[in-house]
């Protein structure tokens, strides 16, 4: 299951000529709009064929916004399966994403050439915890960005143990910091702001994300994002924002980093008119809490994969409902930040290496994300939506947050549902009215 | 694991009251594990939850134990039916003797009439349509109750 086979240093760069990130950087694009104040929107998208996928990347820089392209990689190259993915290419199967490792570097290059801008770079997303062949490849290719993290592609996701994941993002990252030159600056967003998509309580996200940032810095690629996802309250969604880029100002080193805000990932609005909404309250939710970018969610997402037709008006949608939206100023007492900062703080305890520290606060029941059944968390906490329609904690289990004050009557199967359909039922209601 | 509901069944009635909760290998997916537990739960069940991608072996070795009434297998990434073709089959080849039940999305809906097929003849003893109601799981379960446990169950205290 370990990827460090294929994380040998020393790869055959050379012989695929110059990089195809010197095109246009990420994060120097993202710190560029942020410049103008513009919001980047990105999709998530990837498909199986060469043709569509460069299709794909054009559609989404001819957006009439300020965008980001990105490579969703499929799930056979995820878990490793490149035999597959290749056998899939072969006989032209159905596949969810784009399969990086499979196809051709030199035809992967031509379209990356075509179509890599300073105003539109592109980032490979993939969700996996053997992410080992897929960085492998981003280096031969000269790319620069990508998203994951030892823990938020891990435990939401199968049974890897979080100690393999761990080596395997940090093999991983040090890989890609090879990749470093004055035309490369390699880039990791974590996905630690969106642990398994909702019902859980933005400080433990807003921690999550942090630490994997500093992991991904203490391996040797300092230009890195934090992400966090939209929930189920805009004012809790600012807050948490916001405490986001205070603990990225104190806990990160270097200026290189930045804030996105992800549309929300639970159980999405089934109705056109709700998924336009609820996409148009992230771009001001991003706005509002001084996010650089945003990945937007389509009005496909309740029901198949977007087209790229649906990406782009969602891209256009998103770009006009951010503009002449200002960003909140910090607020004096924000619980979200103190919240995490108690979690950071509990598990930099634990050992100054960053993967053990988080082995470590995961073992202990330090760290411990509600409702995720993997073998390594706890599974001692539980959280709820409060009378408030915030995000709460019924009970903490072991982890440094004090237990609610209020009475909380347990989950049972019944209200597990309605709390994750709260989204869906709020905005599809707001439109059958 | 989770706590019991307020309905969970206490001491001796507790003896063969046990469900092996899991999904097919290939599916991620946690939600509806995650609620399957809680009715479980709630209905005077222990649950023992696998998680997602479970392996066979994993299955096997949890339901080694006679307190097991039956294992559960619940799939929603519509791999289901296609997947637990061979899935229930090794089970039953590396010594599975309960009962095995199937549910989610297992295919596409137009299909599921075939899918129920294919699955029976792989050796699932019941497939639950996706229409059907979760509290359905609960009455199959309580067919195979012994006498002792069955008297602390009352399917209309279910919550659904």
């Amino acid at each position: 299951m370990t990827s460090a086979p294929s994380c040998q240093i020393g790869s055959t760069t050379a012989a695929w000529g110059s990089p195809v990130a010197a095109r246009g950087g990420f994060a120097d694009a993202v710190a560029a709009a942020e410049r103008r104040g513009e919001l980047v929107v990105q999709p998530r998208m990837g498909f199986l064929n060469l043709s569509q996928m460069t299709q794909g990347l054009h559609a989404v820089r001819s957006a009439k916004a300020t965008t980001a392209g990105t490579l969703t990689v499929d799930s056979y190259t995820r878990v490793g399966d490149m035999q597959s993915a290749a056998e899939a290419i072969q006989h032209g199967r159905a596949v969810n994403g784009f399969p990086i490792v499979s196809h051709s570097p030199h035809a992967i290059r031509t379209m990356l050439q075509e179509t890599i801008t300073p105003a539109m770079p592109v980032q490979v997303r993939h969700g996996s915890a053997m992410p080992g062949p897929i960085l492998q490849r981003m280096v031969d290719l000269g790319m620069d960005a990508t998203e994951g993290g030892p823990v938020s592609y891990c435990l939401p996701y199968g049974r890897v143990p979080l100690t393999e994941s761990i080596d395997n993002w940090r093999a991983a990252t040090e890989l890609l910091a090879t990749a470093s030159s004055p035309q490369i600056r390699p880039h990791i967003e974590t996905f630690g702001g969106c642990m398994l998509g909702q019902l859980c309580p933005p400080g433990l996200l807003v921690a999550i994300s942090v630490l994997e940032g500093m992991f991904f810095q203490q391996h040797g690629v300092d230009s890195v994002s934090l992400s966090l996802t939209q929930q189920v309250n805009r004012d809790q969604d600012i807050l948490a924002l916001q405490a986001l880029r205070r603990l990225g100002q104190q806990y990160l080193t270097g200026d290189h980093w930045h804030t996105v805000l992800y549309a929300y990932m639970g159980l999405f609005p089934s109705t056109y008119q709700g998924a336009r909404d609820i996409l148009a309250d992230a771009a001001q939710i991003a706005m509002r809490g001084g996010a650089d970018r945003l990945i937007v969610k389509t009005v496909a997402e309740a029901h198949r994969i977007p087209t790229v037709e649906e990406n782009v008006s969602a891209l256009e949608h998103a770009h006009v409902s951010s503009q002449g939206v200002a960003a909140h100023p910090q607020p004096i007492t924000n619980p979200v930040e103190d919240e995490a900062r108690t979690w950071i703080e509990a598990t930099l305890e634990h050992s100054t290496d960053l993967g053990t520290a988080l082995m470590r606060a995961f073992a202990s029941g330090v760290l411990d994300v509600p409702h995720c059944l993997h073998p390594d968390n706890a599974r001692r906490a539980r959280s709820y939506i409060n009378a408030d329609g915030q995000l709460a904690w019924c009970d903490p289990g072991k982890t440094p947050i004090r237990a609610n004050t209020e009475t909380v009557q347990p989950l049972t199967s019944w209200g597990l549902l309605t709390a994750l359909s709260t989204a869906r039922t709020h905005y599809d209601q707001i439109e059958a009215t | 694991m989770l706590q019991p509901g307020p309905l969970a069944a206490t001491s001796e009635a507790r003896s063969d009251r046990r469900v092996v909760l899991a999904t097919v290998p290939s599916d991620a997916h946690t939600w509806n594990l995650i609620f399957l537990e809680l009715l479980l739960e709630e209905s005077g069940f222990e649950v023992t939850n696998l998680g997602p991608c479970t392996p066979a072996e994993l299955v096997v070795n949890a339901a080694d134990d006679p307190c097991v009434r039956a294992v559960i297998l619940s799939s929603v990434n519509g791999h289901g039916a296609i997947e637990g073709q061979h899935f229930v089959p090794l089970l039953h080849r590396l010594g599975l003797r309960q009962p095995v039940a199937m549910g989610g999305k297992l295919g596409t809906d137009a299909n599921f009439e075939s899918a129920r097929n294919r699955l029976v003849a792989a050796g699932c003893d019941r497939v639950f349509d996706p229409a059907e109601a979760p509290t359905l799981l609960v009455d199959w379960l309580e067919g195979f109750a012994t006498d002792h446990a069955a008297l602390d169950f009352d399917p209309h205290s279910v919550p659904a």
